[in-house]
């Protein structure tokens, strides 16, 4: 082994003999055996040598090769291969849990899909186990709705369950079409309910049910495939509503150490925290699945459930599926329908409505329309409610607007024109933080300039994935906490608009407030962050609970306060600390200041950039700025083409 | 108060979180979500059209490293400290993986079924390492020089780019791409000759 110091002067040298062209290496090394001895000399050659050599070694990832022998692996089971009676015919595809084939049952002369463990999983007792669970678990149910699983078998070292086969499509690849009828989304939603009451009633939660897991025959039936992750209902069959007390404890997990299996997105919040389930986790995941027909999109991950939700997402035209969803998708236990026969009758319900609005159509009188016309007006004057918030003094004056020429759009602008309305604008925004904030230069609209258009350019956006969502969705979250982060920010005695705009910005990337998914809440808090702020994470995790989360930020910045001032500038370095962590910007002042350079305002450390700390660098250029690009846009909309009020017209009173 | 006010979006980050700071459970979660990405990819290589573009293959390996590691529009903080972490998961995981593989293919039960007509994008043997043997190489090369070590931790297993290794390790791109060769050239004649 050579000695640390030798391997730093051999690595000195190679790296210089690399800068020389190859035929001046040669007396190089001639000079290195000179004046530090053979043995180095020797030692750099051979690096030079695995130098040469080496081309194309390590140029691909590890994962890579990882896939790569993996396919080499998989490629064993091929046409015409057989196994027991089953000789294998093509490949259908990956399920969860394995790669499905489609062969002939030649003793029976049908066809049949294979379903093959993976051969990394087939090592591993515990999932062995579960797949054979999974085979057990299918073949108990005798039902049309479910795929019927014909038997396990085991040849040549390779696990697979045979089961029906079902020519037609998945529903992920039906949503994918779109087009959907009502009709035919309250079928799906009625088949797989029916699945659901007996797979219950039998003691058996699916665990996994999302578009995937769906199969639609041509001729109307709907099949639920997949019971790969079902688990024996033993501890908790349906669970009356008053008995909410099961939701501490992790006993009767099958999976190990807690490991939570499911998809995000369909994941009950319960299934993602580990918690034991029963059957009205499936009812949450059936709930997202139809959503997801209805709504086109994938509910995110984490994505707020429940009244506020639904609501904002939810037609005027789509308004029958109102119940279905509020009654699938809600957060608490309690307040889901607590079987699936509950779910069921409720589907029948809508069925026997929408069919009765049909018939009604042309009649303007019918009650239904009435009805619906009364719930929208209901619900107007509760979404009125949550803007109103009548005990809050105005805090921040709304700037003066007139001062920006207000024509034209944003992007009719000329560049320069485009920039000066940024500094303009965001001069603005920090007076409306604070007093006597520091002049904007051009570098600094442009950082801001930046964020702006990309916001602008997201303004319509259809997809619901964190980052790209529309302005109009971002904006809706922020405005329906409104009232919480008002009171809590100006009961700390800090702008509101502050509490507003991190909000957007956060929910931006954060958009879960109820967050089934590793909760984090609307303002984002890392768990050790929220129990500082005395903020319980369990049982129920307190970062969802808007009230408290928007008072402990409120806190969290007032603490940054005490550090970097109240004033606009001092305002904007407690934004930048509240996202990287107090001593980050601590830090960077610390060190500005040591090269003479007074701080105090946060574009300073935009204005050194170039003497800061790489990430401390991608950091001055993205959270603040950002923040003042979301503030403009939500208070100019009508220069970006956005129908939304501007968020500081909630801050004042009516 | 703590550096790390909040956390980059994501289930993954809570994992990395959670496995970083003790939780030798969580690396039982992760490996599911790394698996998947696994074969995700084997089945692109295993579709025809795909193989043999190398093209393709850097988008799509890229693709499996963005749905693992994560969108590089998040701000920072994490950022680098998340793909250090990342990488190290990566690590592990990936040889666990080898190792299991090695224990199936010792079993030698499984039948092998030849047919023709797939051709798989395979590298050279010479120049597709042993996972196993790179990692004890790199634990070795770890003694010596950490930083370099480091280099290929994050380049290889973590698959970050130079700018990003670069961002992790708080040094120029430059440098990365200079030790990056001096990490290869040390590691190829270690696993070559055997020292």
């Amino acid at each position: 082994m050579m000695e640390d110091n030798e391997w730093e002067k051999i690595s000195g040298l190679f790296e210089r003999a690399l800068e020389l062209p190859a035929a001046e290496r040669r007396a190089f090394l001639g000079e290195i055996a000179r004046s530090e001895g053979e043995v180095i000399s020797h030692e750099v050659e051979a690096l030079l040598r695995a130098d040469q050599n080496s081309d194309g070694f390590l140029n691909s990832s590890a994962l890579n090769l990882a896939a790569q022998q993996l396919a080499v692996n998989c490629e064993q089971i091929r046409p015409n291969a057989q196994f027991g009676n089953y000789r294998i015919l093509s490949r259908l595809g990956a399920g969860g849990m394995g790669e499905v084939y489609l062969a002939l049952d030649e003793k029976l002369g049908r066809r049949v899909a294979l379903k093959f463990l993976p051969q990394l999983f087939m090592r591993d007792e515990t999932q062995l186990e579960r797949f054979e669970r999974e085979a057990r678990a299918a073949s108990a149910l005798n039902h049309p709705n479910i795929l019927t699983v014909y038997e396990i078998g085991n040849t040549g070292g390779r696990t697979y369950i045979a089961m029906e086969y079902v020519e037609g499509k998945t529903l992920r690849t039906r949503i994918s079409e779109q087009n959907f009828t009502h009709e035919e989304i309250l079928n799906i939603a009625e088949q797989i309910g029916e699945a659901l009451n007996t797979a219950h009633r039998a003691g058996l939660i699916h665990r996994d049910i999302k578009p995937e897991n769906i199969m639609l025959r041509p001729d109307g039936y709907v099949k639920l495939l997949d019971f790969g992750l079902a688990k024996p209902l033993n501890e908790s069959a349906m669970v009356p509503t008053s008995n909410r007390e099961h939701q501490g404890p992790k006993s009767g997990q099958q999976t190990r150490h807690g490991l939570i299996l499911g998809t995000p997105g369909y994941m009950s919040p319960e299934q993602a925290r580990g918690e034991a389930l029963d059957g009205r986790s499936d009812l949450w995941s059936l709930g997202a699945t139809i959503y997801e027909m209805l709504i086109g999109n994938a509910l995110v991950a984490g994505d707020a459930s429940g009244p506020a939700m639904v609501e904002m997402k939810l037609g005027d035209h789509q308004y029958l599926f109102r119940p279905i969803l509020q009654n699938t998708l809600a957060w608490e236990l309690g307040h889901r329908y607590q079987n699936a026969r509950d779910f069921l009758a409720e589907v029948r319900k809508v069925k026997v409505a929408l069919e009765r609005s049909k018939q009604k159509k042309f009649s303007a009188e019918t009650k239904n329309v009435i009805a619906a016309a009364l719930f929208l007006l209901i619900s107007v004057i509760g979404l009125m409610a949550w803007r109103e918030p009548a005990t809050l003094k105005p805090v921040s004056k709304i700037s003066n607007q007139e001062s920006v020429p207000a024509s034209s759009y944003y992007w009719e602008l000329s560049e320069s024109e485009k920039s000066a309305f940024i500094r303009e604008t965001a001069h603005n925004i920090a007076k409306m933080l604070g007093e006597n904030p520091s002049a904007l230069s051009p570098e600094h609209a442009k950082q801001i300039k930046k964020h702006v258009e990309a916001y602008m350019g997201k303004r319509n956006s259809l997809s619901t994935a964190p980052g790209n969502e529309s302005m109009k969705a971002v904006y809706a979250r922020a405005s329906v906490y409104a009232p919480f982060i008002i009171e809590a920010f100006h009961a700390h005695r800090l702008p509101p608009i502050l509490g507003l705009y991190i909000a957007m910005n956060e929910t931006e990337y954060h958009p879960c407030t109820e967050s089934p998914v590793g909760a984090k809440g609307l303002f984002s808090f890392m768990p050790q962050t929220a129990e500082r702020y005395g903020l319980r994470l369990a049982p129920e995790d307190e970062r969802c609970n808007p009230r408290k989360i928007a008072d402990a930020a409120a806190r969290y910045l007032e603490d940054l306060t005490k550090i970097y001032g109240r004033d606009a500038d001092g305002l904007s370095l407690s934004m930048m600390a509240y996202n990287c962590g107090e001593r980050c910007v601590y830090r960077a002042l610390a060190d500005l200041k040591a090269k003479n350079i007074e701080p105090g305002s946060f574009w300073v450390l935009v204005d050194y950039n170039d003497r800061l700390s790489i990430p401390l660098q991608q950091e001055t250029r993205n959270y603040t700025p950002r923040f003042f690009a979301a503030a403009i846009l939500g208070e100019y909309p009508e220069r970006f083409g956005l129908e939304i009020h501007r968020l500081s017209t909630y801050t004042t009173q009516q | 108060m703590s550096e790390l006010a909040k956390p980059a979006p994501g289930e993954l980050t809570q994992l990395l979180i959670a496995w970083s700071s003790g939780d030798a459970h969580a690396l039982d979660q992760l490996a599911p979500l790394v698996y998947a990405e696994l074969h995700r990819l084997a089945h692109r290589y295993m579709n025809r059209e795909h193989a043999g573009h190398t093209l393709q293959t850097t988008a799509l390996v890229h693709e499996a490293f963005l749905r693992l590691i994560g969108n590089p529009q998040e701000s920072w903080q994490n950022r680098a400290h998340f793909y250090a972490i990342a990488s190290q998961m990566m690590r592990r995981i990936l040889v666990d993986y080898a190792r299991a593989n090695l224990r199936a293919k010792r079993g030698g039960d499984m039948t092998r079924i030849a047919l023709e007509g797939f051709d798989l994008p395979v590298s050279e043997p010479a120049l597709n390492p042993d996972v196993i043997a790179l990692d004890a190489a790199l634990e070795k090369m770890a003694e010596i020089d950490l930083r370099r070590s480091r280099v290929v931790e994050l380049r290889f297993f973590g698959g970050l780019n130079v700018e990003e290794t670069a961002l992790v390790l708080q040094v120029s791109p430059d440098t990365v791409i200079r030790d990056w060769r001096v990490a290869k050239a040390w590691l190829f004649r270690y696993l070559n000759d055997g020292r």
